[in-house]
Parts: structure tokens; sequence; C-alpha cells
């Protein structure tokens, strides 16, 4: 069991592979730290940020309660549970179902006056480098895409974000995510752990890895 | 829902207002509904549907779609920028207040006070004095209606077993209000479209202002029963909000600097500013991961309600402006706010806010207490006032 089974191999920013890490142990930490995958020039890498496991015959990403997560690339649509962020370009978006005002007095019997009441769907809130929130976008429909120009969600500016890149969608309360033959793929973070198949893409800080098992 | 005739958005049963247009919606009103709100607001919509529509209505359309109705209405007096910017658009239908009517119906316990209570200014003629609900004592001290069963009066606290059995408070009559024909100094209320309203008196030094203060105010849902203070020294007045719930604004008449947290109101949009500084460092050295930011030095986020927000813009560049089609950030569907409204600019690392010559006007939120003077607009809830301290 303890045989090397799968490798991680670096994709660099000109999208050639670079160096190649191989699981040969049973965990192998990744990390800004002392960790056997180590990249101590990323400042988005917490010191222990995550962690490669074999288990039950599967390879696993466990996040080691990292400061920006996990994310995996999507190779089909994929439901998103409350407070999902999502990587598309250099974008990362937090992506819920729209909250709604409630029409309530308080306690005197005054109704808050807010602004005019839109419908909406779906909340796409774009956060920004260091912790503030940026765009916040309040969509209407069952189907939001999200590209570079002409969709629901632009990003114009985004060199790494496709003409159509991504298209959430609403259905009897769940919410998905497909990528729409993005060039660079959508990317969704990863709640604590995931199982990885060969030709998975994983997003530590700013390092794109590929996985490939043997 | 009421679909509203002019437009085809969706409003809340108990909207009076259409919140896309302007529109009157002409749904049966609820049963229980405050008679003297409804004889009130009766007369505005009248004089509202009178208004000419410029464009036919559309029918099925979204008011995203339907170009903002475009009718010709008087302005309030001195309201600035209405005749004076040549091809500007109109705003929309009412010239004067920002804020859509909606006007939720109010709790039966929450029933405004009855008539004036001592030491407020009397009342303008004008507006039909209600009649203690059935079963309610009236408080001595405040006047507002008190259950039977309550010690204490719900709006002033006076110990309600000192008052004799139900007390019968004849209605004000018109001689209640203070004599017409004598100079005095008010508040004139400027209903949605354009026209003077109603006078709330004011005398000089304290007034205190809100649903339990007057008639004019005890039929809006969106004041506090304390709501402000307007404390009036002459000619000048300083405005205080008391912790209401909706606070104070006031209409700006020249540009004024915005600090993090400000919330202004142009149209129906109710925004809060709020600068975007540098990340600061983590404990661990580790950076936030996200987008990254292209030079965004601010934000206006748009609230939705009282502890929701929904839309947010970033400001970029020099200056950001806002509008309805014109500006850098749109509100397209409020027809409330004008082609090109508001500018906030960026300057020497402080930002400020200025109108454009708005037709409604930029509102900025009194944080506290505020200078006001004659002739300043001053929004209460969902009316404005224009204050005649002369």
């Amino acid at each position: 069991m303890q045989s090397a089974r799968a490798k991680l191999t670096l994709i660099r920013g000109d999208g050639d592979d670079g160096v190649s890490f191989t699981l040969a142990g049973q965990e192998h930490l990744a990390g800004r730290g002392d960790c056997a995958i180590s990249f101590p020039e990323d400042p988005f890498l917490s010191p222990i940020h995550a962690n490669f496991i074999y288990a039950n015959n599967q390879l696993i990403v466990r996040d080691e309660n990292s400061l920006n997560g996990v994310y995996v690339r999507i190779s089909s649509t994929t439901e998103l549970v409350h407070g999902s962020m999502v990587l598309v370009g250099e974008q990362v978006l937090s992506v819920d179902p729209a909250g709604q005002p409630d029409d309530v007095a308080d306690r005197e019997g005054t109704y808050y006056s807010a602004s005019m009441v839109r419908p909406a769907t779906l909340e796409i809130r774009q956060n920004l480098r260091g912790g503030l929130i940026g765009w916040v976008h309040r969509v209407e429909g069952d189907v939001v895409t999200i590209g570079r120009e002409n969709n629901d969600i632009n990003f114009p500016d985004d060199p790494f974000i496709s003409g159509r890149h991504a298209e959430l969608r609403i259905a009897g309360g769940m919410l998905s995510v497909t990528d729409l033959g993005s060039r660079n793929g959508t990317f969704v973070r990863v709640h604590d752990e995931r199982v990885l198949k060969h030709g998975d893409y994983v997003f530590l800080g700013q390092q794109l890895l590929r996985v490939e098992i043997v | 829902m009421t679909v509203c005739n002019r437009c085809g958005k969706e409003n809340q049963d108990h909207y009076k207002f259409c919140l896309g247009c302007g529109a009157e919606l002409t749904a049966a009103p609820k049963a229980g509904a405050p008679s003297g709100d409804m004889a009130m607001m009766k007369t505005m919509m009248a004089e509202a549907g009178a208004s000419p529509v410029a464009s036919a209505p559309m029918g099925g359309m979204g008011p995203m779609r339907v170009p903002s109705p475009v009718i010709p209405q008087p302005l309030p007096r001195g309201t600035p920028g209405g005749s004076g910017l040549a091809g500007m658009p109109p705003s929309g239908p009412l010239g004067g207040p920002a804020i859509p009517p909606p006007m939720p119906p109010m709790p039966p316990l929450m029933q405004p006070p009855m008539g004036p209570p001592p030491g407020v200014p009397g009342f303008s003629p004008g507006f039909a004095a209600p009649v203690p609900a059935a079963g309610m004592r009236r408080c001595p001290s405040c006047g507002s209606d008190v259950p039977p069963s309550f010690r204490f009066c719900g709006t002033c606290g006076f110990r309600m077993d000192e008052a004799s059995a139900p007390m019968q408070i004849p209605p004000p009559t018109a001689g209640h209000g203070v004599p017409l024909a004598r100079a005095r100094i008010s508040m004139t209320l400027i209903r949605p479209d354009g026209t003077e309203g109603g006078s709330h008196d004011l005398r000089q030094g304290e007034n205190k202002l809100g649903r339990s203060f007057g008639a004019v105010f005890e039929n809006d849902g969106y004041l506090s029963p304390i709501h402000a203070q307007l404390d009036i020294r002459g000619p000048s007045a300083v405005v205080h909000d008391l912790d209401s719930l909706n606070g104070v604004f006031v209409k700006m008449t020249q540009e004024e600097e915005l600090t993090t947290g400000q919330i202004i109101r142009i149209g129906q949009e109710l925004l809060r500013f709020e600068l975007i500084a540098a990340p600061e460092p983590t404990a661990d050295g580790t950076e936030l991961m996200g987008s990254p930011n292209p030079g965004y030095w601010g934000k206006l986020t748009v609230i939705i309600g009282r502890e929701i927000t929904g839309a947010a813009f970033p400001l970029l560049g020099d200056s950001c402006t806002l509008g309805r089609e014109r500006g850098d950030i749109n509100f397209p569907d409020d027809g409330y706010v004008s082609g090109l409204h508001a500018r906030v600019t960026l300057r020497d690392g402080r930002v400020f806010l200025a109108d454009l010559g708005s037709s409604n006007g930029t509102f900025i939120k009194v944080n506290g207490e505020r200078a006001v003077g004659h002739e300043s607009y001053v929004l209460l809830g969902q009316q404005l006032f224009r204050l005649n301290l002369a």
C-alpha cells in the first residue's frame, strides 16, 4: 500500500509542466512551511495548507484548516452548498441563494425603510485579495452565466476568464455550477476533504497541480 | 401580489404606489387600515392619478424595459435643478420626495396617538382627527391609545392608573391649530407629486418629531414614535436623530465629505458608502487570496433590509457617477433617480459626494445631529418636509 501510486505535477504559468511530487508515503503535507510539498514563496499558502492522503485505495485531499482553502477543478455539474466559493479566472466568488428582506415591523411598530425591492435568486460576491468584498451581483433567474463578455455577470478585465466561462443554476433549492468549456476551468473550494481522480487539477494558493494516478 | 397596471411590476399587497414606476396601485385597501391615513393618501393618489401619462402603458413588461415614465410635474418650490438643467430628462413621475410611498398597515396595538399631545404645537387644519379605538384609554400625557389592561402607556411610559378611567378628549377642531393669519415657523409636507401637503407647526426651542407627535406623522409606518428632535434657535436649527429605526435624511445643497459607513439616499436607493483600505497582514503572514483589486478605493452597497444588503458597486478611478442611465453606476429600474444624479469623488485621499442637479435630490443620513436651516429639506420616514424657519 505504500508504493507510489500517484504524483502531483505543477503547472507553470506558461502552461507547461513543472516539477513533480511523487506521493510515496501515506500522508503528504503541502504548504508554505516545512512540508513534503513545499512552496515557501507563495504568500497565499498557510504554513501547513493541505494533506494528500491515501485511504481506502483512494487519493484524498484534505484542507488542513488553511486560510485560503483547496480548490479542485470541476469536470461535471457540481452542487454548491451554502457558503460555496468558486474560482473562475482570477476571481474568487462566493455564490449563495439571494437572501430576501423580511417586511416586519420592529417592536415599536415601525417598518424598515430600505431600497426598492428587486427580485433576485442568486447572490454572487467578489472576494477581493485581502478579505474585503468588491462587486456584489444579485441576479434573477434559474440560470446565470459568468464570463468575460455578454453574460449575466462579466469580468471584462480578467484575462483568465473565457468569453463564456461557467453557468450557475438554481433548481428546486439546489445550487450548482457547470463549466462551459472554459480554457482555464472552474474550481470549487473543497469542504474539509474530497476524493481526487486521475486528471484532476488542484489549486493550493497560487499553485496549480495536476493529479496523476498510476 | 398586486400587479402594476402601468409597468407590470409585482408589488406587495399593502403598497399603495408601484415600486417600479410610482403609479397608483388600484388594489382594494386592506380592511383595518387607519382611516385617517386612507383619507390623506387618497387625496394624494387622486392628484397623482390625474397626471397625464406621456407614454402608453406597456402591458406585461417589467419596469426595466419600460422607458421611465416621463410626466410633467410641478417641482416643489425651492427645489434646485428642476428647471435649470436643460436637456435633463425628468427622472420620474414625482418631483418631490425620493421615497416610494408603500405604507404597510400598522398593527392595531401600535395605533398612533390620537390628537395632539400636550406640549406639542398645534396641528394645521386639514387633517382628519382620528377617533380613539374602541376599548382604548387615552394616555393623558402623550395622547396615545392604551389598551385597558396596560398599567403604563406604551408610548411615553405614563402610569395609567393615575389617570381617571377612559378619558374622553374631544377631537381637535380647526380652532385647535394656530391661527393661520399669524406668521409661524413650520415644516411643510411635500407630497409625492411635488405639491405641498399639510404643515406641522414648530416653535422656537425643542420640537420632538415622530409618530407620536402630530397628525402629519402619525400614519407613517416608517417613522419611529419618537423619531427626531428639531432644536430651533432663530433662523437656524439642529436636527437630532433620536435613535430612530430609519434615521433622518437631509437633502444636500453642496458637496460634502463622505466618511466610511455613511448612508445616503438617491431615488429609492438606500446606499452605504465604505472605504476599501489596503489589506492588513495576518498573524502567520499568509495573505488572504482573492480577486485582484484593480484600485478600488471605495464601495457603495445597496441596503435592502434591516440587516441585509444587496448589490455592491466598487468605486474606481478619480470619481464615479451615479444615475439611472448615464452614470458609471446605474439603477435603470428606479424612476426616482435622475439620468445622471450624483458623483462620488476621491480627492487627496478624501471622498466627496455631490448632487449633479438631480430632480429629486441627494440625501445624506444624519449621524447624530446636523445643522439645518430655512428651506432645508428633511426626509423623515417616507415623507419629505421643507422647513420654514423665517
